[in-house]
């Protein structure tokens, strides 16, 4: 792998010198596969398999970041990687292997690896098995123009964000990040899935210069033109600003409105406790007996109404698992939210035949 | 591992498995690593960079998890590469490169970083200004392992959680979740002030939850262990009695006896769902160790950083309430009297001990707050001309090749009481107090000033004596009130060492690990509440 903006297509390369001589053939791999790229190399990787199932998932992606802070740019810098993870089945046992080279040689050997492990790992009851072939929605995540950003043009778009805080006398620290990546898997019962995808993100504090006044903004996108630091950055201003002589008030009851950002953080953090498992063994807020499901249902219906960008986020559907998208339907139900935890736990509930996706909140 | 299960350290970036053979390979020899170095750095130089630095690493791990009688994965992975950083048009500039064994691939990186660095420069105002460092030549260090975790059997390992994780269901558990993480950084640096610093790092960190179900009632309780990460070997869990730290449970110093406190654990998580919901009002708080790292880690070691203090993390991991106003003011009460806190990049077993940081500093101590009053931050070398020093305190660090280094915390540590004072007698002379051990959920402002800390076991200390366990504990405080209220810390004998195994910070963010030593420490008139009550 080689991480760095210029690098788009690469050569991997051992050299005769190391110590260490790597005598695998050198192989051209680009860090980003076209869907016939990729669906010729996990034909491959499968035709090495033996296992009674075998999934393979690949993923590529180009990063790049600029970090800044009182009112300067402080770190940045920019990779790509690409991985190739094999998991290998016999029966209920499972193991998985991944790897970073992609020469013949070292693609075989990750399969064997993989099934070596499923050799040796005791059964897993609540392995599923792959998944038969599935209908996606179609979707485009995938924008040139995040995948030909430069250092410049992320230089250019946090310019027109320190030029609004310096020219205000206020201090900003934000982050941006940009992908450029695809995910495509292939398994043994004929699924086989591919999805390119382009995302930014950009976030930023701002305060005052006696950190009394303090203004945050989120923004992500899958097309860079829909990125407007400049308007991001005024709001974050006019929050510092509208906040520098906020009264401090007594704990007690309050009505809080949260804008969408605020919400979805609190969301994320609620999410990640939704674990069926943890409900089922009678050890979770969401227990049955302990905990309470109709105060949870409320929450999630009312969360699916304010994400402004979910349909820019849209992730059609999930390589990694290769689920097709019922989230709509599913999460359009009233008193359903039980079922839409987690993937990893749903199997082992007995109501619950069918696996089905991490819902996008 | 459900909701109540255990936090898994992140694997590092691009970590590829590997069969547990593979991670007793050695690495490259020096010598490639320092030939592979010095192209990167005049490839640097070449392209007009006025500093640059490098970092060579492998980064292992393996990760034992179970719960009862299952394993539930056993994980070891390697991950391998390159990271240089560069100053060029006084800008910094940071690219990575994976896997990378010549001098042409590393070479483009640092290429890479220079292009970077140069196309940012114009965002500045100021040029970086770095302060100097005398180059160190070829030198090394190592971990003071005794007994190296991957030379260990996984077998052994998985013997050992599971006889642990049947002693818990034998003892009254209804659930058990158990994992071992081990880590080795094999790390080198080299830099243009001419230092190739070559170190081994390992850690180690077992780590269990222990829940008990009341099926009845709907509650539940857990007790996670007593066990601290360590910057030791397998060694760490040979049981020594000399290492234990008896009372009203059995604590433990740099030997883990993971049977006994899981025993120990099952039995507690029962007592503690009948136990008495403690009532809100003021107490005399007398902190474990185990515990009082982790309000250290928050309320000193965070505060107390210095790209905090100037906004460098503004907008992800804070800001301090321990501003440079104060710093300057030299009368800053921080704590009382007792309260000494320590920096401290050296200390045996630590987890953040390294020789040389991530840009080629010596590792040292220095003093943070001294009877009770702020004397100095953390700060690293693009920093410490803004407090007026001119040499870093060598807590620089990435946690992976392909991460840019930074400013990260040091072991921050309570000095221990100077005067003989152990714990029973510290217990002696409280009239109303709680007895805390163990680190639990906690809440702290982005300031790091207003905060929260519950724990795992709390006991009911009325009129000198331990009189029952109590449950639903949680003090709250604001870290100026907190720390001069302390007025007492046990002596040398009662010192120990916490630890974080996964400290976040930065974007893109990165993860370090840090130890928190102490003697147990008391609090007068800390504000607690019940954590159960209905609002």
């Amino acid at each position: 792998m080689v991480y760095g903006w210029l690098t788009r297509e690469l050569l991997i390369r051992q050299s005769t010198a190391n110590q260490k001589p790597n005598t695998r053939t050198p192989t051209p791999m680009a860090i980003i596969l076209t869907e016939a790229e990729a669906k010729a190399l996990l034909t491959k990787v499968l035709s090495y398999s033996k296992a009674d199932s075998c999934e393979v998932n690949l993923s590529g992606a180009e990063r790049g970041n600029i970090r800044y802070a009182r009112n300067e740019v402080s770190t940045s810098g920019a990779l790509a990687n690409q991985l190739l993870g094999v998991q290998s089945a016999f029966g209920k046992k499972v193991g998985t292997a991944t790897i970073t080279e992609f020469d013949d040689a070292s693609l075989e050997k990750v399969v064997r690896r993989s099934e070596e492990l499923a050799q040796l790992a005791p059964e897993n009851s609540e392995y599923m098995g792959v998944l038969a072939p599935q209908q996606y929605l179609k979707a485009s995540g995938f924008f040139d123009s995040i995948a030909s950003l430069t250092p410049d043009k992320r230089a250019d778009a946090v310019a027109k964000s320190l030029k609004l805080t310096r020219d205000a006398n206020l201090i900003g620290a934000g982050f941006m990040d940009d992908r450029n990546g695809y995910e495509a898997m292939m398994n043994s019962k004929g699924l086989f899935a591919y999805y390119p995808s382009t995302n930014v993100n950009f976030s930023l504090t701002v305060r005052t210069d006696d950190g009394k006044g303090s203004g945050y903004v989120a923004r992500g996108y899958n097309d860079f033109t829909k990125l407007d630091t400049a308007a991001a950055t005024r709001i974050a201003l006019l929050k510092a600003q509208g906040s520098a002589q906020a009264r401090a008030i007594e704990p007690g009851k309050y009505t809080v409105i949260l804008e969408p950002t605020a919400a979805a953080v609190l969301l994320e953090n609620i999410f990640f406790n939704m674990d069926a498992r943890s409900a089922d063994e009678g050890r979770s807020y969401f227990s049955k007996t302990g905990g309470s499901p109709g105060w949870a249902t409320k929450l999630w219906m009312s969360a699916l109404q304010f994400i402004p960008t979910r349909p820019m986020l849209s992730y059609p559907h999930r390589p990694g698992r290769g689920m097709d998208d019922r989230r709509k339907k599913r999460c359009g139900l009233r008193k359903v939210w039980l079922r839409t935890w987690p993937i990893r736990a749903s199997g082992r509930r007995s109501r619950e035949k069918k696996p089905f996706p991490l819902p996008t909140m | 591992m459900g909701a109540a299960g255990i936090m898994m350290p992140a694997l590092p970036a691009f970590s590829r498995s590997v069969s547990a053979e593979a991670l007793l390979e050695p690495g490259l020899d020096v010598a490639v690593k320092k030939r592979l170095a010095d192209a990167a750095l005049n490839a640097a130089k070449s392209m007009g960079a006025t500093y640059a630095d490098v970092r060579i690493g492998r980064y292992l791990n393996q990760f034992v998890l179970t719960r009862e009688n299952k394993v539930q994965g056993i994980i070891n992975a390697e991950s391998f590469g390159v990271g240089v950083r560069v100053i060029a048009d006084g800008c910094w500039g940071f690219a990575s490169v994976g896997d990378a064994r010549n001098e042409a691939v590393v070479a483009q990186a640092a290429k890479t970083a220079v292009t970077i660095a140069k196309a940012n420069a114009r965002l500045l105002t100021e040029p970086v200004q770095l302060a100097p460092q005398k180059g160190f030549g070829d030198v090394s260090w190592k971990a003071p392992i005794k007994r190296n975790a991957f030379e260990v059997p996984i077998k052994e390992k998985v013997d050992l959680l599971l006889s642990a994780n049947a002693a818990a269901m034998q003892n009254g558990a209804n659930f058990v979740n158990n994992v071992l993480f081990q880590i080795n950084e094999q790390k080198y640096f080299a830099s243009t002030d001419g230092t190739y610093a070559d170190q081994d790092i390992h850690r180690i960190g077992p780590n269990f939850t222990v829940t008990a179900v009341d099926p009845q009632s709907g509650k539940f309780s857990t007790r996670n262990s007593l066990s601290s990460p360590m910057g030791m070997g397998y060694d760490y869990l040979q049981v020594n009695p000399a290492d234990k730290v008896t009372g009203v449970t059995t604590r433990y110093n740099k030997g883990y006896d993971m049977l006994e406190d899981i025993t120990a654990a099952a039995k507690q998580a029962k007592e503690k769902l009948t136990a008495k919901s403690v009532e809100a009002g003021k107490y005399d708080l007398v902190l474990d160790p185990s515990h009082l790292w982790l309000t250290i880690h928050e309320s000193v070691g965070h505060p107390l950083e210095l790209d905090r203090v100037l906004g460098y993390e503004a907008n992800y991991a804070g800001t301090s309430f321990a501003t440079l106003d104060k710093w300057k003011s030299k009368d800053f009460n921080y704590g009382s009297k007792q309260v000494n806190l320590i920096a401290d990049k050296t200390q045996l077993y630590s987890l953040g001990a390294v020789g040389w940081d991530d840009e080629g500093v010596k590792t040292k101590k220095w003093d943070l707050v001294r009877d009770g009053t702020l004397v100095n931050y953390q700060a690293i070398r693009d920093q410490v001309h803004i407090i007026g020093e001119n040499e870093s305190q060598g807590c620089c660090y990435a946690d992976n090749w392909s991460s840019v280094q930074f400013q990260r915390m040091a072991n921050v540590s309570l000095e221990a009481g100077k005067t003989p004072l152990s714990v029973a007698n510290m217990i002696k002379d409280v009239k109303k107090g709680i007895y805390i051990i163990g680190d639990g959920s906690f809440s702290i402002d982005q300031q790091r000033y207003n905060f929260q800390f519950g724990g795992q076991l709390f006991y009911e200390i009325k009129d000198g004596q331990i009189v029952g366990m109590l449950k639903d504990v949680a003090y709250q405080a604001n870290t100026r009130e907190f720390w001069n209220s302390c007025v007492a810390v046990c002596d040398q004998s009662d010192y120990r060492l916490g630890g974080a195994f996964n400290d976040g910070k930065g974007q893109p963010a990165q993860s370090s690990a840090v130890s928190h030593g102490s003697a147990t420490a008391r609090f007068n008139g800390v504000n607690v509440i019940n954590t159960a009550r209905k609002i």
